[in-house]
């Protein structure tokens, strides 16, 4: 439960800090959106909302007290109507016995790298190294041909004048760093007494390294 | 805006095309990484051409008279199979360098390995599919690597890498003296290891090297040539009886 109100876009008006005293502040559900003014637009543009002054109106009236549901600047969302009960709460989560996932069994030493890798999967370590040489060899066996663009020894500027079209915008300049592409993490070393075995628990394993 | 979903997998008219580009694909570029039941519906499709096409091959090598490479194109049934578009370029390297790596086999062109799965939202499990014997064969590299690393650890092969390492080198031509030489290239290139000098130049690889496998028994040990065989319950070959069966009284020669 958050207490903060916010009139938003709506800052910068003069007459806003009557209004702001009026009102009492409310308890809200759901998130604050801040809509902050734009800055080049100037303040003769602005015109009050006729919504806000019907408002004062209504607080004055009402006894300094607000109206029943006004919209806070808040997005008010569903909720639940009840509380869940325990019992349901827990055949939610735990009934199905597949929703939980189990740690890795088949875990083995690469004997290429000495990494952590599944058993019968290759070492996706090794593959990364192996693969970016044989790349270069492939080249040399001329599997792989390169074709040369003819005008790839043109400067800077005079392709800047000459294809204009071709220099990137900001946002798609960013989409050439391919970041949005997932990389994988490089894998631990591998340490016998690390993996936890299914049926003996963690506990178990624990006491064994003691 | 072009659909995404233009061809379909189900579609047998469509399956039938994927297959017949995979089988192209794979003869042009040696190795593929698709996913894993692409890679497995696609092989025995895979070693199905290979066979027909090497088969009728070397029916026409034991002719009086050779024949030229476009009449051979054309004459041979088998590449019927492949698109219009890629039956010069990928019969051209059949005729020409597949069957002389494979002069004699009839089948196992083609191996898998599993992969991980994919990173993405689709997480579907991959494979690679590669020709065997090939320049560029990614398990002859690991097992070269796998041998390197032990090398430098000071520690004999045990039995699994030296069968993996027979069967590799077998067929292949001049296998074992390759294989040699992709051995102190694996030491150069992923260890970074002088071979003059006999220094790491990197640290934290001579770090990684230091950890040894645990079951040194399989390495030099008690236990080397008994992979196969139980610790637990350590079994003996059967005891033979020789009898002798007393001779029959109702032949003539026994009389």
């Amino acid at each position: 439960m958050s207490l903060a109100i916010n009139f938003g876009g709506l800052g910068a008006f003069p007459t806003l800090k009557q209004v702001l005293g009026n009102i009492p502040r409310l308890p809200v559900i759901g998130l604050v959106i801040t809509n902050k003014p734009s800055i080049t637009r100037s303040q003769e543009l602005i015109i009050m909302d006729e919504r806000l002054e019907e408002l004062r109106e209504h607080i004055e009236n009402n006894g300094g007290e607000a109206p029943f549901m006004i919209d806070n600047g808040a997005i008010l969302r569903a909720a639940p109507k009840k509380k869940l009960s325990h019992q349901k709460h827990r055949a939610k989560l735990y009934a199905p016995g597949n929703k939980q996932i189990q740690p890795l069994q088949n875990l083995i030493r690469c004997p290429a790298c000495g990494h952590v890798k599944r058993s019968h999967v290759m070492c996706m370590h090794c593959f990364h190294e192996i693969r970016t040489f044989l790349k270069a060899k492939k080249r040399d066996l001329g599997i792989i041909k390169d074709t040369v663009n003819p005008q790839t020894d043109i400067e800077p500027i005079d392709e800047k004048l000459l294809y204009p079209k071709k220099e990137l915008e900001g946002e798609k300049r960013k989409l050439q760093d391919r970041k949005y592409v997932p990389q994988r993490e490089q894998p631990l070393m591998f340490q016998k007494g690390e993996q936890i075995h299914r049926r003996k628990g963690v506990w178990a394993n624990m006491f064994r390294q003691n | 805006m072009p659909s995404l979903q233009k061809f379909h997998a189900q579609v047998a008219r469509h399956n039938k095309s994927m297959m017949k580009n995979l089988c192209a694909n794979l003869i042009r570029n040696e190795a593929i990484i698709t996913t894993k039941s692409k890679a497995m519906k696609a092989q025995a499709k895979i070693e199905k051409f290979l066979h027909e096409a090497l088969e009728n091959e070397r029916a026409f090598n034991a002719k009086e008279k050779p024949l030229d490479i476009k009449d051979r194109l054309a004459i041979n049934k088998a590449f019927r199979y492949l698109q219009p578009p890629d039956k010069e370029e990928v019969g051209s390297k059949i005729i020409n360098e597949l069957s002389k790596r494979y002069p004699n086999r009839k089948t196992g062109f083609t191996r898998i390995i599993k992969l991980e799965r994919r990173l993405g939202d689709d997480k579907a499990p991959m494979a690679l599919i590669e020709l065997v014997d090939s320049p560029i064969e990614f398990k002859f590299w690991y097992q070269a690597k796998v041998v390197a690393r032990l090398e430098l650890q000071n520690l004999p092969l045990d039995d699994l890498t030296s069968h993996n390492v027979k069967k590799l080198t077998k067929e292949r031509e001049n296998g074992e003296e390759e294989f040699r030489n992709a051995v102190e290239t694996c030491k150069r290139e992923f260890f970074k290891y002088d071979t003059e000098s006999k220094e790491f130049l990197d640290p934290e690889i001579e770090e990684q090297i230091k950890n040894i496998p645990t079951n040194l028994e399989y390495y030099g040990g008690d236990l080397v040539g008994k992979v196969l065989v139980s610790k637990k319950h350590p079994t003996k070959p059967r005891f033979k009886k020789e009898i002798e069966l007393p001779p029959s009284p109702f032949l003539a020669d026994s009389k």
